[in-house]
């Protein structure tokens, strides 16, 4: 629903019926990224075929994996190409970071059970500082009681800049390298607008369930408004 | 347990990129280290981790089906 790419999950037959005959931007816009899309990303399928092959150690159907999984992700984000630059570059880096990812996977597992075996020790802790949790369990509750169509609606109401970045981020769980590549900007700017997508995507969703009328306690109010204030002074 | 360590600063200065998995391994155990003995840095840790929970399950969507079948049909006709 909140996609960056794409407003709402359109089926291709819809399109392929409808689109030419209605006036439905949303529509419109969803016909015009696929015809872009068969038209310059599918032809260069052979051309990056070698090198996914390469990627996957020359086995094909590891190879093909990589190969849809890469060109879904780059329909996803066709939108943030910008038209006129090289997409033959393009695809190729998000085939890279792809296959780097998918390398990455295991290695990843490992470490955080490595991480998770860590945690235990938080298990035998003293809870002394009550009043610091119920903050946090103040903030968590509220977060909880949003509705899921208000957090998209903060995530929409983003910059478009700073939502492709949490989008792809936190929903997609892409690396920053691949994010920095897919969008054409440095790593260093996709963390600052991903701490600063953040922050507005709390103060907003903590409007939100004030104006909804929650019972916003104290605590979490101060809470947000305090972690605000910090972030605002940086 | 680890020769790195994080002050609270640095904790909280980290606490996205810790989330999203983009510190290295050394940097990663510090923090780790360290939300287990601060309760400040574990709360500031965990509304962000509540958050991108949020966000996520909220905002999840999928590339069309139908594109991903053409995406796929084009791969096998590679060849």
């Amino acid at each position: 629903m909140t996609a960056l790419a794409f407003s709402s999950p359109i089926t291709l037959k819809r399109l392929n019926s409808k689109a030419m005959t209605t006036k439905d931007p949303a529509l419109e816009a969803e016909a015009l990224k696929l015809l872009q899309f068969e038209q310059q990303a599918i032809p260069l399928m052979p051309k990056l075929m070698p090198f996914a092959m390469e990627k996957s150690q020359y086995n094909r159907s590891e190879a093909e994996d990589l190969m849809q999984e890469s060109f879904a992700k780059a329909y996803r984000y066709w939108n943030t190409f910008e038209q006129g630059t090289n997409v033959y570059g393009w695809l190729k880096k998000i085939v890279k970071n792809t296959a780097i990812n998918r390398g990455m996977k295991e290695a990843k597992h490992q470490q955080v059970s490595a991480l998770d075996d860590m945690e235990d020790f938080k298990l035998g802790e003293d809870a002394h500082s009550v009043t610091a949790r119920a903050n946090r369990s103040a903030e968590s509750e509220v977060l909880a009681k949003l509705a899921s169509n208000d957090v998209q609606d903060a995530v929409d109401s983003l910059k478009p800049e700073f939502r492709a970045v949490v989008q792809m981020a936190i929903v997609d769980g892409y690396s920053y390298q691949e994010i920095a590549d897919i969008l054409g900007i440095r790593i260093g700017t996709v963390m600052s607008r991903l701490h600063r997508g953040k922050k507005t995507l709390r103060e907003t969703l903590y409007n939100y369930a004030q104006q909804e009328g929650y019972n916003v306690d104290a605590a979490a109010k101060e809470a947000v408004v305090k972690e605000a204030k910090k972030g605002s002074k940086k | 347990m680890s020769e790195v360590q994080v002050d609270c600063e640095e904790c909280q200065e980290q606490v996205h990129e810790y989330l999203q998995r983009e510190v290295n391994e050394e940097l990663s155990k510090a923090i780790t280290a360290h939300l287990a003995n601060c309760d400040h840095c574990d709360d500031v840790y965990k509304i962000e981790n509540d958050l991108n929970q949020v966000i996520r399950t909220s905002c999840e969507t999928e590339t069309p089906e139908e594109v991903i079948a053409r995406i796929r049909k084009h791969i096998a006709e590679l060849g």
